[in-house]
Parts: C-alpha cells; sequence; structure tokens
C-alpha cells in the first residue's frame, strides 16, 4: 500500500513535469489558466498561498500539482487540535493564514466570531461534484464559510483475534457496561466525543441540553473511570490497538482501518445505539493575504480526481461524489471508510452549544479530573 | 563515598538516562507505522526524512531559534545575576519575584498571553517573534544558575580586587566571569534545552512557515507520530555526539599545544 | 555600593526585557481573570466571581493531586540528582564536562518522542516487564503503564537534569582541600556532607528544586501519555480551559493563584532553607 501511493505520488510528477515541458516557458505565468472548471484571471493570484491543515493530512502531490499549475508556492503548517487553531485565530493569528482545515464545530465557531471569510461560490464551480448530504450542513447553512474536505464516523476499533467474537460487537457496552466488556479498553480524549458516546448508549442526542441526561451520562462516565486503561488521543489509542495493549479503542474509522495494514485481525463498528459523523471543511480565515488564491485552492480541491488522490492519501472518505470513481477499490469497497444507509441513519452530527457548553464542560472536568487514586 | 561506588552510582544514573533513549534509537529502524510494536528492521524512515524539506526546514528553525535565543538569554540573564549579587538596591526582591513569577508561570498562558501581546502592538509574527519569546523564559533559568553559583562566594573577594585598584570592567572579566563559568555553561545548557523542546508558546507565537521541530512532532499527534521521529531523534543524538567528541578532541589539541 | 550605573547596566537589560515581554502579557492575563469579558480584546467589569469558582472540590483535587507529584518528583530527582552531582564534580576537570554533556543530552529528545520510548518500556509485554518476568521476579505481566508510578518516572527522568545542573554549578567550586580538612578533623560521612559540603552548595540546591518543583507541577505531557489522562494536572486543567472550554477568564483566574500560591511557597522555601543553612538566601 505504501508503495502504490509512492508511484502514484511519483507519476503524478512526472505527468506534470511533461505536461510542463511541453507547456512553454515555465516560470512565466499565461495570463488566465482554464483548469478544472475555472478560468483564473492570473493578475489575481497571490505569489504565495498559506495552508493551515492537520499532520499528514493532504497528499504531497496534490500540493505539488497545484504549484505547478498555478505557478504559486504552497506553505503548509501544521496544527495538532481544532481547539488549539482555534484560540490561536481568536488571539489573533488572523492574517497569516488563506485556507485552514477546521472540523464542523470549529467552523461554526469562527464563524460566530467572524473569524471567517464569506466564500464567493463563483470561484467554486466544483462545489457541484459534492454529494448533497454533506451540503448545507446545520453548521454552516448554504456552505458560505465552508467546503468539505474529508468526513469519517467514530466508532470502537477492535482487536477480533484477542476477543470472544461470539459476543455482541457492535454495542457501546463493550465499554460502558462491565459484564459485556473484552477486556482492556481506552475511550478518546475529547470531550464531545466520549460524553457524546455515553448519552448514545443512554439512548439521548449527543446534542443534549438536557441537565438530567447530562447527569446521567457523567454518573455513567464516572463509573467507566475505574475501568478504562487511558483516555486516549485518536492514534495514540490505535497505537495501543496494534500493540494490543488494548483490544477495544474509541476511535475514528480512518485511523482504525489503517491499522489493518499490519494487523489485519482488527474490524472498525458503529455501535447500534449510534455515534457521531463529522467532517473537515476547508475554510478562508478573515484577512487572508491571498483571498482569491485561496479560492482558487479550494475548487482545485474539490475537482473529482483530487478528491479521489485525497483519500488515497489519507484513508478517510471523501464527500465527494464525482471522486468516487477515481477511488481505489479496496478503499471505496470498505463498509467502515463508506457505510451503508442503515448506519449513517444512526449517525449524528456534532452541533455548537452555545451556553449549554458549560454543563459539558463541568462534566468532562468532572470525570477526567476524577478522585481518588487512579 | 567510596570511588568505585560513586563512579558505578553515576553510570547508574546514565543507565536510566539511556534508556529511553536507546528505545528511540532501537525504534528508528522500526518496519512499522505505529509506535509500540517490533515488526522488523528498516531504514525506510531514514529515507523519509531525510526526503522530507518540511523536517529540515523545521530543524533549521529551531536551531537557529535555540541557539540565538540561548545567547541572548545567557547573556542578559549573567549579567542580571551578578547585578543582583554584587549590589545591593532597591527592588531587589521585586526583580527576583519577576524571575520567580516567569519561572513558575504555565507555558500556556504565556503563549497566550505573548500572542496577545504581540497583536496588541501588531509585532508581525515570524521567526523572530519566537525567538523574542523563547528568552523571555531562559532568561530566569540562567540567571537563577548563576545565581546560584555565585551564592556561595565571600563578597570580600570582590571587594579586595576592587581595593587593589582593578577597573569595575577588567574586575569582571579576570575575577568574576572564571570563576561563575561553570555556573554560566549549565544555565547556558539549561535554556538550550529549553527552547528545543518548547512547544506550546512556539506554536502560538509562530509566524507562517517558522515552525520548530516540537511544533511539527507535536502535530503530528493527530494522524499518528511515525518513526520518522525516531529516525530525527537519532541523527539528532549522533550530531550532537560528534559535535561533542569533536569539540573535545581539539580541546585536548589545544590544551597538548600549550603543553 | 549604591553604583546606579552599574546596577543599571547589569540588572537593567533583563529586567526592561522581562517587564516588556513577561509583565505586559501577564497583566493582560490578570486583567482578563478579574473581568466579565468572555475572551480578549472584549470590554467587561470587574467581578470576583471566576476565583470563587476556583474554590470547588474538583479543583482542589486536581490542585492537590499535582501537589504531591511535583514534590515526589522534586524529591526523587533531588535524591537522585546530587550525588550523580558530586560525582561528577569529582571527576578530572577534562572529563566533567563530557560527563555533563552526556547526562544533558537525554534531555534534548523531544518530551512527545520520549515518553512514547517509556510506553514501549513500561507496557505489558515491554522491556521492564520481559525482564521482570525472565528473572523471575514475577509471574505475570504487571500494569506498569497508566499509573501514578509511571508518570512519576517520567517526570523524574525529564527534569533530572535540571536538578544536576544547578547543583554540580554549586559543588564544583568547593575546595576540595576544605573537605580534606574536615575529614582529618575527625568529620566522617553523614556529618562530613551536613556541615562541610552542604551548607556550601545550599544556593544550587535550592534553585535545582525550585526549577524541578514548578516544571513538574505545570507538566501536561507526561501526565496525559503516562498516565493514561486519567490524571489531571494543574497543568492540564488550565489548557483544558482555555483550549477545549475557551473559558479564557477562568483560565486567566487559575493561573493568577497558581502564580501567587506557588511564588509564595517558592519565597517561604527559599527563606526557611537558606536561613537554616546559614546562607544569604537568593
Amino acid at each position: 500500500m505504501r508503495n502504490s501511493r509512492v508511484w502514484i505520488r511519483r507519476s503524478w510528477v512526472v505527468v506534470a513535469a511533461a505536461f510542463y515541458a511541453c507547456g512553454g516557458s515555465g516560470v512565466d505565468r499565461p495570463p488566465t489558466i482554464e483548469a478544472y472548471g475555472l478560468t483564473v484571471e492570473s493578475e489575481r493570484l497571490g505569489n504565495s498561498l498559506n495552508v493551515l491543515n492537520y499532520s499528514d493530512y493532504i497528499a504531497p502531490a496534490l500540493v505539488e500539482r497545484f504549484e505547478q499549475e498555478y505557478h504559486v508556492d504552497v506553505i503548509v503548517d501544521f496544527f495538532d487540535h481544532n481547539d488549539a487553531m482555534i484560540a490561536k485565530l481568536l488571539a489573533g493569528g488572523i492574517g497569516q493564514y488563506d485556507v485552514v482545515i477546521a472540523a464542523d464545530y470549529a467552523v461554526q465557531i469562527l464563524a460566530g466570531r467572524q473569524l471567517l471569510q464569506p466564500l464567493d461560490h463563483s470561484n467554486l464551480p466544483n462545489l457541484a461534484n459534492i454529494n448533497p448530504r454533506f451540503l448545507n450542513l446545520p453548521f454552516d447553512p448554504g456552505n458560505t464559510y465552508s467546503a468539505p474536505y474529508q468526513w469519517g464516523t467514530t466508532g470502537l476499533g477492535i482487536r477480533v483475534d484477542r476477543v470472544d467474537t461470539t459476543r455482541a460487537l457492535d454495542t457501546w457496552a463493550l465499554v460502558f457496561d462491565s459484564a459485556a466488556s473484552l477486556g482492556p479498553f481506552t475511550m478518546l480524549d475529547e470531550p464531545r466525543e466520549t460524553i457524546g458516546a455515553a448519552l448514545k448508549y443512554l439512548g439521548h442526542s449527543v446534542n443534549s441540553r438536557d441537565p438530567k441526561e447530562l447527569e446521567a451520562a457523567q454518573n455513567l462516565l464516572t463509573q467507566q473511570r475505574r475501568r478504562v486503561l487511558a483516555y486516549a488521543s485518536a492514534t495514540g489509542g490505535r497505537d495501543l490497538l496494534a500493540s494490543a495493549d488494548a483490544v477495544v479503542v474509541h476511535g475514528y474509522n480512518g485511523d482504525i482501518v489503517l491499522t489493518k495494514d499490519e494487523v489485519p485481525d482488527i474490524v472498525f463498528v458503529v455501535p447500534r445505539e449510534g455515534s457521531i459523523v463529522w467532517t473537515d471543511n476547508m475554510t478562508v480565515p478573515v484577512r487572508a493575504p491571498h483571498r482569491y488564491t485561496a479560492e482558487v485552492f479550494i475548487n482545485f480541491v474539490l475537482a473529482a480526481e483530487h478528491g479521489a488522490a485525497l483519500t488515497n492519501y489519507t484513508r478517510f472518505a471523501s464527500p465527494n461524489a464525482a471522486a468516487l470513481p477515481h477511488i481505489e477499490p479496496a478503499i471505496r469497497r470498505d463498509p467502515a471508510l463508506f457505510p451503508p444507509e442503515e448506519v449513517l441513519e444512526r449517525l449524528e452530527i456534532l452541533e455548537e452549544l452555545g451556553e449549554a457548553r458549560a454543563l459539558y464542560d463541568r462534566v468532562w472536568t468532572r470525570v477526567v479530573a476524577g478522585g481518588r487514586g487512579n | 563515598m567510596k570511588r568505585q561506588w560513586r563512579l558505578a552510582g553515576l553510570v547508574g544514573v546514565f543507565l536510566f538516562a539511556y534508556l529511553p533513549i536507546l528505545v528511540v534509537v532501537a525504534y528508528s529502524f522500526n518496519d512499522s507505522r505505529f509506535a509500540l510494536t517490533w515488526n522488523g528492521f528498516t531504514l525506510r524512515w531514514y529515507r523519509v526524512l531525510l526526503q522530507s524539506p518540511e523536517f529540515l526546514a523545521a530543524l533549521e528553525n529551531t536551531a537557529i531559534v535555540g541557539l540565538t535565543s540561548t545567547l541572548i538569554a545567557t547573556v542578559l540573564g549573567t549579567l542580571l545575576a551578578v547585578g543582583l549579587y554584587l549590589y545591593r538596591f532597591a527592588g531587589s526582591s521585586i526583580v527576583r519575584a519577576l524571575l520567580y513569577v516567569t519561572v513558575i508561570l504555565p507555558d500556556i498562558v504565556m503563549a497566550v498571553g505573548l500572542l496577545m501581546f504581540y497583536v496588541a502592538v501588531q509585532f508581525t509574527l515570524g521567526r523572530n517573534s519566537v525567538i523574542l519569546a523563547h528568552v523571555t523564559f531562559q532568561i530566569p533559568f540562567v540567571a537563577l544558575v548563576v545565581g546560584g553559583r555565585l551564592q556561595a562566594f565571600p563578597r570580600v573577594l570582590l571587594e579586595a580586587a576592587g581595593d587593589l585598584g582593578a577597573g569595575r570592567i577588567q574586575r569582571a572579566r579576570v575575577i568574576i566571569l572564571p570563576l561563575i563559568l561553570p555556573g554560566i555553561i549549565a544555565g547556558a545548557a539549561i535554556a538550550f534545552t529549553l527552547s528545543i523542546d518548547d512547544f506550546l508558546i512556539t506554536y502560538f507565537t509562530a509566524g507562517v512557515g517558522a515552525s520548530t521541530i516540537p511544533v511539527r512532532i507535536y502535530s503530528m499527534l493527530k494522524r499518528g507520530v511515525t518513526p520518522d521521529v525516531n529516525a530525527l531523534a537519532t541523527l539528532m543524538l549522533a550530531t550532537t555526539f560528534l559535535l561533542g567528541w569533536l569539540g573535545l578532541k581539539l580541546s585536548r589539541v589545544r590544551e597538548e599545544k600549550l603543553a | 555600593m549604591k553604583d546606579w550605573r552599574a546596577v543599571a547596566a547589569t540588572v537593567g537589560p533583563a529586567t526592561g526585557y522581562l517587564a516588556v515581554f513577561l509583565l505586559l502579557p501577564f497583566i493582560i492575563v490578570l486583567l482578563l481573570a478579574f473581568s466579565s469579558a468572555e475572551g480578549p480584546g472584549e470590554a467587561g467589569e470587574f467581578t470576583l466571581r471566576h476565583f470563587r469558582e476556583i474554590v470547588d472540590p474538583v479543583y482542589l483535587t486536581v490542585l492537590w493531586r499535582s501537589l504531591r507529584l511535583a514534590l515526589l518528583t522534586t524529591v526523587l530527582c533531588l535524591v537522585i540528582g546530587y550525588p550523580a552531582a558530586w560525582a561528577i564534580s569529582n571527576l578530572e576537570k577534562s572529563r566533567q564536562v563530557l560527563a555533563l554533556i552526556i547526562l544533558v543530552i537525554p534531555s534534548w529528545i523531544n518530551l512527545l518522542i520520549k515518553n512514547y520510548a517509556w510506553i514501549v518500556i513500561l507496557r505489558r509485554e515491554g522491556v521492564v516487564n520481559v525482564i521482570l518476568q525472565g528473572t523471575g521476579l514475577s509471574s505475570e505481566p504487571l500494569n506498569l503503564l497508566f499509573t501514578e508510578g509511571a508518570v512519576l518516572v517520567g517526570l523524574v527522568h525529564s527534569y533530572l537534569a535540571f536538578m544536576v545542573l544547578p547543583i554540580y554549578a554549586a559543588l564544583e567550586r568547593i575546595d576540595r582541600r576544605l573537605v580534606e580538612a574536615g575529614r582529618d578533623l575527625g568529620a566522617k560521612g553523614w556529618r562530613l556532607f551536613r556541615t562541610v559540603i552542604l551548607p556550601q552548595s545550599l544556593g544550587g540546591v535550592i534553585v535545582g528544586c525550585v526549577f524541578v518543583f514548578v516544571l513538574a507541577l505545570g507538566s501536561f505531557v507526561t501526565p496525559d501519555l503516562l498516565g493514561g489522562a486519567r490524571g489531571m494536572m494543574i497543568g492540564n486543567l488550565i489548557q483544558n480551559q482555555l483550549l477545549q472550554v475557551r473559558n479564557w477568564p477562568f483560565g486567566a483566574a487559575l493561573s493568577v493563584t497558581l502564580v501567587a500560591a506557588v511564588l509564595a511557597a517558592v519565597v517561604v522555601f527559599v527563606r526557611v532553607v537558606g536561613r537554616a543553612g546559614g546562607e544569604r538566601a537568593l
């Protein structure tokens, strides 16, 4: 798998280079560039583009292709957590970046604080490639501020070679009910995800604002705390799964699926009580130095073959309907990444809660700060 | 303490200090994307690392930031310690309190506070904003270490030199400097250590493209910490040992020349 | 000696620097802690409610746990670090710097990588358990990871150099002839140490303890990774409030409280230990 990725990357560079060798002078930009459904006026393009993204979340070949196609120098900086990224932007990091990849709730927060530019849809014809179920979502009605990038689900990763597979696997009871437990397990170090899992197990919405429901969730989580191995980051947990220090981990589908490369005896399940579906999105912050170039870039990424290249590299699912035929068959057919309708129906999107947020924070602090001992 | 016991104990401490380092080096050859289980020997992570321009750029930033900030902080901190020790003046306890406050202040608070400050004075974020931020938390460490050493010297020594007519600056250079040199070196070592492992403050005060190694590594938490960071750490380790060994060889050659 | 030019030349630059780059940001944070505004750059009125929120058993649990671990780390670092510093200071001059470099280098490896290495070492099938089982010291793998013990190991390892370096800097200066003289006069072992060596190294000991205590208190990566994030420490809490909860005023209030409390403790410690050792405290 890794080898094929390198092969794809190298073949693209060769193609692009050949294109340019035949194409012309190379350094000078032509006055207009027609590509990916958009006619771009070169003089409006900046010389560079600053992108803020998760680490290893965009295929380097894609970036190179954009650089060669539009003669723009792309700098990609990384962040590890939406919250750190939001804090930096809030404290005044605006004016640095042109494109920021942000999770759904982050888009809602940033837009709410007027930190995002409304997107000029006339520069984004490829937005039409996106599967309609990923457009016009509650966190950004009309896609005023964001365009979908990748999406995924949260669930449980299980080492089927180390557990009793005759028992039910597709339930949150594995982590919440000591009688149903299969062995050491970890939960996500993410308040909304872990509290959300508890709420789902109890039959409530992940966006519940009812103090009683949250109290029930808190009690459940406090009991669980004594048995949980660790509250791990998404990749920390899957590392523990790969090493069998934990046999059940709470995590994201893409991360768990990637583990199967080296440890085939792993399955990803979305519990029957329901779970969370999330999207990462491309946004343009207010006072971005190269706004037009940013939108050209977004449109570029939304092209069918690029959406596929993204998924083939990151192993997370693409919201780009036109990209589906170009995605590697093994990935396309994986039900963990592209779940059937019946699974999608029991998934909820996280919403920003505004004032009710304080309830969740209190629950989380109490659970993690904990009582005596470990 | 008998000499053999002392040495044995020291070796024991070194073993403890290097146990995880050995694991880091060993796992840089691990043929697995995942950090915890051994899956065979490979050199591929070194290949990935050396083909990665972002890592090399981050390495450059880390080195420049680390060395520059350490230099500035060592000078400022040493001067401060000498001044605090030699002279009694009104407000010296406030200065001391300031040093402690800087050391105590949590990283995240300093990070966010500095960013808000930079924005308020409209200072463009870049690499310099990081260097200035690092100097801020390094100064107290240098000053306190040098001060801890100055602590034990009787002032009488310096006052005596003053009586002999030596000028103030000459006195400083000839008398004080050699006495506190081990303290300065220790302080500089601490300052450098703090700088090259700093994540939060750097993350918040860095401009585009000014990321350092720690920022790059912590950002990998989202998608997985792969063994190429182990390869990076191993290379840095090897380079440091090499430089240290060269430095020792050079100083020995110099000693022999002087003899 | 009250020569203002000399004072200004030495103390001035660093103090001026800190006044700008530390005080100003800290004042911004301080104002926020007392403000009813939601975040930076917003106007608000004076209020004490954030500080009142701190007096809550949950936060006090976090504080207590952090203090406990930081103290333990400091003591362990002292117990291991002081003898190490002494041993180094007794080596040949040329070997001393080498030994120091060798000791410091592990601190230059990124904390995250080191903690992952500790996970490899401490896991159920890791190095330690393999050795314990191989030598028959234990019959089944022990759960060493994701415990407070694991966090302690990680913290002591991270901050040992911060204890050794200042103590070495103080010990190096001690005239070995004084030690010899003491021994000749009949003082041995512990008594020799207590009356001759320790007092002269006290400055370094104080500095080392303050460094390790404060750094351990504010640590968040090691408790997270090696403790399984189940034992929140004050560093995690403040970060959590500022980043995840985005309750900046509360995070600011927590920080101000922490700084004030630790500052008071440190000043007391320095005065008491300094005075007990007969030294002028730094």
